[in-house]
């Protein structure tokens, strides 16, 4: 029992079993099983954040907050959508070279580079909407500290997860890569 | 450009079930990837001028892509489930015990490998896997000579 034996048969197998159809259908987003995924989140999650902002200046007191508090907390929403955006864009581009090594390489230097975008900019979201709701509080008692603590429990708790998930999949990746050196 | 692509994608298709059979477990997911790779083949294909086989860069980018993702499996069922005696398969690799068990040591090596397996399988000279793969000629040879001496390991011969 040998590789060579394999060969021939190899060859012979790989049956068409997709219509020109079907193949055109599967060369659009909708047709890629994880991007029509994370599309689908990512519009939930914005569906979500632009109802949280048409309704928070009223249930949360907008016109008593600073104005610049107001406008970052708008603003906000853009980094609270980064990590499923970055997501949406590694996914599409996994191929970046002439060549299966060159393209792992510079994959898993977007991947590092993202992971720092991806937990950074979470964490600067959650930074301003709870600067947000602190905002208008000039004399800080115990409650506020309390509250203060757990701001910085959820932070540690997002990085701390955020960070999980990114390793994972650049050990995934980095893996492959150093398999073919 | 569309209908050519779709025309040549038609004709080699048979290429991306190998990747996938090689790269999944189960109907689902080799479903997934076969989309994931055709949706990979159209992005690139602006940039294929036909300076390589076209073979050579379906596997290129097929294989790219089945090892460039980080989905988790989907749970392998047993063969007797129902669900699976329904779907056709591309019968790919499942003719004899003997391939099977050789298949079978294939399928156990790393993500690398199977890669390198495939292209040697395809009759692919050395220097056109090392153009895909990106390592030299000689270090193909020294690879496969591993490779087969890892196999022959794994099947006790």
């Amino acid at each position: 029992m040998d590789l060579e034996d394999l060969k021939s048969e190899n060859l012979n197998d790989g049956n068409t079993t997709f219509s020109k159809e079907n193949l055109q259908r599967m060369k659009h987003v909708n047709g890629h099983p994880v991007l029509k995924g994370i599309k689908t989140k990512l519009i939930l999650e914005s569906v979500f954040w632009i109802s949280f902002l048409v309704v928070y200046y009223d249930f949360f007191d907008g016109h008593l907050k600073p104005l610049l508090w107001n406008v970052l907390l708008i603003v906000s929403v853009g980094p609270l959508l980064a990590h499923n955006v970055l997501l949406f864009y590694i996914t599409k581009n996994p191929i970046n070279g002439e060549n299966i090594c060159t393209s792992f390489k510079h994959y898993l230097k977007r991947l590092r580079k993202n992971s720092i975008i991806s937990i950074g900019t979470r964490v600067l979201a959650i930074l301003i909407i709870f600067g947000y709701f602190l905002s208008s509080i000039s004399v800080f008692e115990s409650r506020h500290y309390v509250s203060l603590f757990f701001l910085l429990l959820i932070i540690v708790i997002q990085v701390y997860v955020l960070h999980k998930i990114w390793v994972k999949r650049i050990s995934k990746v980095a893996s492959v890569y150093e398999q073919f050196s | 450009m569309e209908e050519k692509f779709l025309e040549e994608l038609y004709q080699n298709q048979a290429l991306i079930h190998k990747v996938c059979n090689m790269y999944r477990d189960t109907v689902e997911d080799r479903e997934d990837l076969f989309q994931e790779i055709v949706y990979q083949l159209w992005k690139a294909y602006p940039k294929f001028q036909g300076r390589s086989k076209i073979s050579s860069w379906i596997y290129r980018i097929g294989l790219n892509t089945a090892m460039a993702t980080f989905r988790k499996p989907k749970i392998k069922l047993s063969k007797n489930n129902k669900n699976l005696e329904n779907v056709e398969l591309p019968q790919t690799f499942m003719q004899e015990s003997n391939n099977e068990q050789l298949l079978a040591a294939i399928k156990k090596l790393n993500e690398a490998d199977k890669a390198l397996v495939m292209l040697y399988l395809e009759e692919m000279s050395y220097t056109e896997i090392a153009e895909i793969i990106g390592i030299s000629e000689n270090y193909v040879g020294v690879r496969l000579n591993r490779i087969k001496g890892k196999i022959k390991k794994s099947l006790n011969v």
